[in-house]
């Protein structure tokens, strides 16, 4: 059962230059408008019970789904069903009027969002409870501290029984044993088996909370699926764009040459893809004159640039293979590749003896893709312990 | 949410009591002066067209009977003027409740409409209280009252749907208003009686809505002949006309009425 459906769902925003183009266009029955494409053609599925993550630039139209969402605007084209009480905790407290008490508010809040006077008169005390406001209750709200305003919003905005949960970034407000209140009816909610929509930047916290994500890019959907892989991917994305795409270059240097590197898994099967704790082979070919001693140095790299372990051949003491007319070989073996989830790729360089000059050198080559299940975050996995 | 119609009640109900304890909050008066404005406006009104500027009122002898005459039509002309003006800038004033739930926005109109026509209810009953003291005992003709009322809701309604909406999207429409208005109450027989508009002008009168809207108040409260039947049929028809119309285009903007406030 869907708590939330799109199809083929598009906003388009028409932008005026002022009130003069809407005349303009009523009268002249021509456009004079910008269209701005908010979202384009999404369609998505969320089932009740499902913590959803909507993640991705700024402009990427996550706003626009979470008002579609909880219907303060409707869909240019395509249809779009949630029914069930949607409680939004997008910009607490702006419905408050600040000549009215606390109590006022919460009653007339109650009554814009369809509940009626009597079930809204069973949840007060709840909500004066949860806002801790017992004694500042009856005043104007206008008399409230920003903090206070959230909290009396946050409380009313949770406390009806809501079927959905739209939230953003400001997931938790107030001081922090406020948050840790907000969190932990968040949480009750999600254990209730209410469906929670949730949109943020924080990509841990998308990890950490959501079952399913969609990653929205220019209003178009990226990637739609299970939140660890939509937000891998977006993070991904992100180091990608951070560095500018470096050329692969391969020198041919006059005295040595890499001849070629490929990725395979401990089978020796090619492969690209890798969950935490996979093995991982590199094989390395690459000829050198005949006064050398060969080394190699390899590094391993994610995509934003930061180099993750260099290792070379002269610091393990291994000799590379002969192959004969001044081609060596050697395979670089990870039994536990103890990389996170993101975008890696090898740098390899052949070098002196002792491996301190470079000569020829192959930049971000045999890229792969590493995953992690679970909800560990960062870079590389280190081995520990709890006591 | 708001399946039902008792949910919109309740909200209209919300509304309306809202913005009548909004005009009032923080004043000493409070509601009291729901009765001093009216009041007020007709005494000056009839200090004004009983000493100073004198038209050719051939049936009115009193001061006392002048003064309902001009009652029966400022009252709703007052109701009308003040609905209209508060209804053109009613969704740009509420963006903040709009933008963040969804909910039936034509009650926002509906409910300064029914704010002002509370406003209108007290100061009738104050003025019927007077009435009958002093002049009149209790008449048949009250009952006209009722349609009155309703009519003029009706097209209160609508004209503020009407400008609600557009006034989203062309925001002269509120400074049109401020133009139009005084325009429309001197083309009313509210401060001059009916027949001293000279005859090439007549039509302009008899198009009027406003213009049977305000004769049938003054059949209902001073008494004397009913109104004609054609008058009442043109003055319906353009009531639901109007209303209609306002409806019609809310509908239309509904949808993206929280991507312009």
């Amino acid at each position: 059962m869907n708590a939330i459906e799109l199809d083929r769902v598009t906003k388009v925003y028409r932008l005026y230059q002022g009130s003069r183009g809407i005349v303009k266009e009523i009268l002249l029955r021509r456009p004079y408008h910008h269209p701005f494409w908010a979202l384009k053609e999404l369609s998505l599925q969320i089932a009740r019970g499902v913590t959803f993550g909507v993640i991705g630039n700024n402009g990427a139209g996550k706003s626009t789904l979470l008002k579609l969402i909880t219907g303060t605007t409707t869909p240019t084209t395509g249809s779009l069903r949630a029914p069930g009480r949607i409680a939004s905790l997008l910009e607490l407290g702006t419905g408050f009027h600040p000549e009215f008490t606390g109590r006022e508010n919460i009653h007339f809040t109650a009554v814009t969002m369809g509940i009626s006077p009597k079930e809204a008169r069973k949840q007060v005390e709840e909500i004066i409870d949860f806002s801790e406001l017992k004694e500042f209750i009856d005043q104007p709200v206008k008399t409230y501290s920003s903090g206070m305003y959230l909290r009396l919003g946050f409380a009313v905005a949770t406390a009806f029984d809501p079927d959905v949960l739209v939230i953003d970034e400001a997931l938790a407000v107030g001081d922090q044993s406020f948050q840790k209140k907000c969190i932990d009816r968040i949480h009750r909610f999600k254990e209730a088996g209410k469906t929670i929509v949730f949109c943020s930047h924080n990509m841990y916290q998308v990890r950490q909370l959501c079952d399913q994500a969609v990653w929205l890019h220019r209003g178009e959907c990226r990637a739609l699926g299970v939140a660890s892989e939509v937000v891998d991917r977006y993070s991904d994305f992100l180091r990608e764009s951070k560095t500018e795409a470096r050329p692969v270059h391969s020198p041919r240097h006059p005295l040595s040459s890499i001849e070629s590197a490929t990725l395979a898994n401990l089978t020796g099967q090619p492969c690209d893809q890798f969950l935490t704790g996979e093995g991982l082979q590199l094989r390395i070919r690459a000829r050198f004159a005949e006064r050398f001693i060969p080394n190699l140095g390899v590094a391993i790299v994610r995509n934003d640039g930061v180099v993750c372990y260099c290792t070379n051949t002269a610091e393990d003491h291994f000799l590379l293979k002969r192959e004969g007319d001044g081609i060596y070989t050697a395979t670089l073996e990870f039994p536990r590749l103890e990389l996170l989830s993101g975008q890696y790729h090898f740098s390899i360089a052949t070098t002196d003896e002792r491996s301190l000059q470079a000569y020829a050198i192959v930049e971000s080559t045999c890229s792969f893709t590493v995953r992690n299940i679970g909800s560990e975050y960062g870079l590389v996995r280190l081995h520990h312990q709890w006591r | 949410m708001f399946t039902s119609l008792r949910d919109r009640i309740f909200l209209l109900r919300d509304l309306t009591l809202r913005d009548l304890r909004l005009r009032y909050v923080g004043s000493i008066m409070g509601l009291f002066w729901s009765v001093v404005h009216p009041i007020f406006t007709l005494l000056l009104y009839t200090l004004v067209f009983s000493q100073v500027i004198r038209p050719n009122w051939s049936q009115l002898q009193t001061i006392g009977s002048f003064a309902s005459y001009l009652f029966a039509g400022l009252l709703p002309w007052i109701q009308f003027h003040e609905s209209i003006t508060r209804c053109a800038t009613v969704f740009i004033d509420h963006s903040n409740l709009i933008k963040k739930v969804k909910f039936p926005v034509e009650l926002l109109p509906g409910s300064m409409v029914l704010s002002s026509i509370a406003n209108q209810l007290i100061a009738l009953c104050v003025f019927l209280a007077l009435l009958l003291l002093s002049y009149h005992n209790a008449s048949l003709s009250l009952f006209w009252l009722v349609p009155a009322i309703a009519l003029q809701m009706l097209v209160t309604v609508g004209a503020g749907l009407l400008v609600a909406s557009s006034n989203v999207f062309v925001r002269d429409i509120h400074q049109l208003l401020g133009v139009g208005l005084p325009f429309l109450f001197w083309a009313t027989p509210i401060v001059y009686p009916p027949a001293s508009v000279p005859a090439r002008y007549q039509w302009i009168s008899a198009a009027n809505p406003l213009t049977h809207l305000v004769a049938l108040y003054r059949a209902a409260l001073l008494g004397g002949q009913a109104p004609e039947t054609a008058a009442l049929l043109y003055l319906s028809l353009f009531c639901a006309a109007t209303f209609a119309a306002g409806w019609a285009l809310l509908c239309r903007i509904r949808g993206v009425l929280s991507d312009y406030v």
